[in-house]
């Protein structure tokens, strides 16, 4: 594939393991990326990615701090594709329970909650480790995904959509059911790590590039 | 002390293996899996929605027609103990079908009011019943012995409950005796009668009770006679009489839960108040007070205990799902049954001590082991739809630009460049990478940004590294390099509180604490820091949970002792580790062949990481992953 007349943003705001992104995305055939905190690049690009590991609460003070709330926002109300992966897909929701109540970007309505934890062990928090998962769905950003797709989570916490249509993709750990992938029109969030997922996520970000 | 040999006795597999569709094991004796891990009862029930149930009713009205007398006589027995089983056959025989059962009940051994009960209701519902009550001292000194020298205080009553029907059927000429479900078909077991209605009588005559010679009996006090009532009757009369034992489940789709509706409305039957001991079930098996210790020690035997056995069949019936079967069995599946535990003791005269050194004698080492807490099953029912099944890494130990293999921590041999053996395990489908500058500790300082820089260009799966870490600033740098976990162990030790500032400022999820274990003593281990050069006096299990308190989101567990050896992983210190915490474990430190990684899961951990095995090509990461598919359902 080659995305020549792409132009992809990685939201910097000082946490998060952006080269990765940056990396998958090369390999994709994405061919103008930038790592970048400037509200006019965020403002222009085509594709936006919110990346993000760590806690919530210092994600959103991260871009507090970095002034990109607003770009961000605004650059979702474009209808332009945005991406938000891991704690950057997290943030995309109302607010999240980790260490107290915190207000996220409320681009999809919904609350980041804990995974319960297993008294039996017979799985174990953080989830660490790799989910096959039989896409159904018949999203844009899953196409031509049916088969056995293998996506790598590492997460204590995850995202329940207030919209039920907004959960795209779930796993189970026990009796529960895990979100891995949100969406709101334009907007997306993927609870995996598309950019470590080997051949599946790297097929993820292809789709999202063809957005 | 004396033990059952519980596999040969009951030809049982040793590898323990769940079906995947409900929560069977393959221990319970005779049943089987398909290649899909599939056990023949589930798959029986998918049989039975291709049957012609039609076809079948008209076969039940043909057989009925054939027996059905003109003078009044009785013309079918219907074993039955007023449960919601029986009762539902005689009911359909006697009002669908037009039939005239005589119902026929074996005693509990000590009836519980409810059962007595229930069978009163059912007996007003309009049924003739004949109730067999055998010699009450005779019969607990059979339970006595039973319980004693074969772990099973129901096998005399399962004889008089299987053989008194058919008693009464020969002396009362009566040729159709109707069971309700064949057990075997339905529930797992030998699937010979799946396809037919009924089942031939075999000669009896020559076996002995219990498969126990005569003089057995005799030696502990019990005469011919005394057996006379559990026995069968003579063949010849059996064939004189031309006895058919047929299945209601065969002419009619089998449905416990439903039964129990249908008595419920019919035959005035009424489900216990509150569940029955190791189980969660309201409206099965409660005529007796000791069913409890029947089922346990089937518990104690198969690893199967009540619950397993009702859920198994009420997924297959589409009640419960699995997930909801997983948790119901790991709730109650264990519950000794001690509400009549004391009226048990005394039924059979034997003490409490007696009894346990009983339930010892059947645990068989596949399936139990004995730990601080007491006994557990060493396989238990995982939820499969979890999931995430335990990882495959492939750690790589570094020196400088090198890749080397230590044995014991000791002696770097050096092995190559490391981003080639890298790319090759993410070509054959490794599934995360482990770094670890094992010098770095000694200088401060390390490699490693360079080393993930290089790698992320073109290996898309996690990478975890360690070595020389010792500041905020450091894992910052390295998780902005591209690293998704950091494993830290020399500097958590000197500053524990470095873990917690890690887990605040970049998550849990990334702050693997590395434990590096040398045994000290039977189950006790240290953790060492240096690269095993150093002590800690530190308990690793104490270390480990203090990590978890801390903030860690995982732990990196490498035994010293087995490091580099090949030799299997310290599934002890394993067990101990995930034992003590919550968090996922990954082992490390002596895998040489497939099985390790069996054990090594099996021992509790999430990961496990693998080097020489990899690094010689003794084994291919596909190989691996083949494994893993053919052992972790």
């Amino acid at each position: 594939m080659n995305f020549k007349d792409q132009s992809v943003a990685i939201v910097d705001y000082g946490i998060g393991n952006i080269h990765s992104v940056f990396q998958a995305l090369l390999e994709c055939g994405a061919k103008n990326v930038v790592i970048s905190s400037d509200p006019d690049v965020i403002n222009q690009c085509s594709h936006l990615i919110v990346p993000g590991v760590g806690s919530f609460q210092a994600g959103m003070l991260g871009l507090e701090k970095n002034h990109l709330i607003e770009p961000i926002k605004l650059f979702a109300s474009s209808g332009k594709p945005l991406l938000g992966i891991c704690l950057g897909a997290q943030m995309l929701l109302s607010e999240s329970e980790e260490f107290g109540l915190h207000a996220g970007l409320n681009l999809i309505e919904g609350k980041v909650i804990h995974i319960p934890k297993c008294k039996e062990l017979s799985y174990r928090v953080p989830l660490i480790g790799w989910v096959d998962m039989q896409i159904t769905c018949n999203d844009p950003i899953l196409a031509g995904m049916n088969a056995e797709e293998s996506f790598y989570f590492v997460h204590s916490l995850h995202c329940m959509p207030l919209a039920a249509e907004s959960q795209l993709l779930a796993y189970k750990a026990g009796e529960h059911n895990i979100t891995a992938l949100i969406s709101k029109d334009n907007i997306y969030g993927a609870q995996f790590h598309p950019e470590k997922s080997s051949a599946s996520g790297l097929r993820f970000l292809t789709n999202f590039l063809s957005l | 002390m004396f033990k059952h040999d519980v596999i040969t006795k009951y030809n049982l597999p040793k590898d323990v293996k769940f079906c995947v569709e409900c929560v069977m094991s393959n221990q319970r004796p005779r049943i089987t899996f398909d290649d899909n891990g599939v056990c023949s009862a589930c798959n029986f029930k998918k049989d039975k929605q291709s049957f012609d149930w039609e076809l079948r009713e008209k076969e039940l009205i043909e057989l009925c027609d054939k027996h059905r007398s003109s003078n009044g006589d009785f013309d079918v027995i219907v074993p039955c103990s007023g449960g919601k089983d029986g009762s539902f056959v005689a009911h359909q025989l006697k009002y669908k079908y037009n039939m005239n059962p005589l119902t026929v009940t074996w005693s509990p051994l000590k009836p519980t009011p409810l059962g007595t009960q229930n069978l009163r209701a059912f007996i007003d519902a309009g049924f003739t019943n004949i109730l067999g009550t055998p010699d009450g001292v005779v019969t607990r000194r059979l339970t006595q012995l039973s319980t004693k020298l074969l772990g099973d205080p129901f096998q005399p009553f399962i004889y008089g409950q299987a053989n008194f029907p058919i008693q009464v059927a020969v002396n009362f000429k009566i040729s159709l005796v109707m069971y309700g479900e064949n057990g075997e078909v339905e529930y797992g077991g030998d699937m010979t009668n799946a396809y037919k209605p009924n089942k031939d009588l075999i000669n009896q005559d020559k076996i002995y009770f219990s498969g126990l010679s005569p003089e057995f009996w005799s030696e502990h006090g019990v005469s011919a006679k005394d057996l006379m009532p559990l026995k069968q009757p003579e063949y010849e009369r059996i064939v004189k009489n031309n006895t058919e034992v047929h299945f209601f489940g065969y002419y009619k789709h089998w449905d416990p839960q439903e039964n129990f509706y249908y008595c419920k409305e019919h035959t005035g039957f009424e489900p216990n108040p509150e569940r029955n001991q190791g189980t969660y079930s309201k409206y099965a098996s409660l005529d007796d007070y000791f069913d409890g210790f029947h089922y346990y020690l089937g518990y104690i035997k198969f690893g199967i205990g009540r619950a397993t056995s009702d859920a198994a069949h009420e997924i297959r019936d589409r009640k419960i799902d699995r997930d909801e079967g997983i948790a119901l069995v790991k709730k109650y599946d264990d519950e000794f049954p001690d509400k009549y535990y004391q009226e048990f003791l005394d039924y059979c005269d034997i003490t409490a001590e007696e009894l346990h050194e009983i339930l010892d004698s059947c645990r068989s080492d596949h399936l139990w082991r004995k730990t601080s807490n007491g006994w557990e099953l060493k396989n238990e029912l995982t939820y499969v739809s979890l999931s995430m099944k335990p990882r495959l890494i492939a750690r790589l130990d570094l020196k400088g630009p090198n890749l080397i293999k230590p044995i014991n921590l000791e002696g770097l041999r050096v092995l190559g460049d490391p981003q080639e053996f890298a790319q090759k395990y993410y070509q054959q489908g490794i599934e995360e990478l482990l770094f670890i500058d094992i010098v770095a500790s000694l200088y401060g300082r390390n490699k490693l940004v360079e080393i993930i820089t290089r790698t992320i260009k073109d290996i898309f799966v996690p990478l975890t590294v360690g070595g020389g870490i010792r500041s905020l600033a450091d894992v910052n740098d390295l998780l902005r390099a591209g690293a998704d976990k950091i494993a830290i162990n020399t500097a958590a030790i000197q500053d524990p509180f470095l873990i917690e500032s890690i887990a605040k400022e970049f998550g849990s999820q990334c702050m693997v604490l590395s434990i590096e274990a040398k045994q000290s003593s039977l189950n006790t281990w240290e953790p060492l820091t240096e690269s095993g050069r150093e002590r800690t006096y530190l308990n690793v299990c104490d270390w480990a949970r203090k990590g978890q308190e801390l903030g860690a989101g995982e732990i990196l567990l490498t035994s010293i002792d087995k490091e580099g050896t090949s030799k299997g992983f310290d599934s002890s210190l394993i067990n101990a580790v995930c034992k003590s915490v919550e968090i996922p474990v990954i082992a490390s430190g002596g895998f040489g062949s497939l099985q390790d990684y069996k054990i090594a899961v099996e021992s509790g951990c999430s990961a496990v990481a693998v080097a020489d095995a990899f690094h010689y090509n003794k084994i291919s990461v596909q190989e691996l992953r083949q494994y893993r598919t053919s052992c972790i359902q």
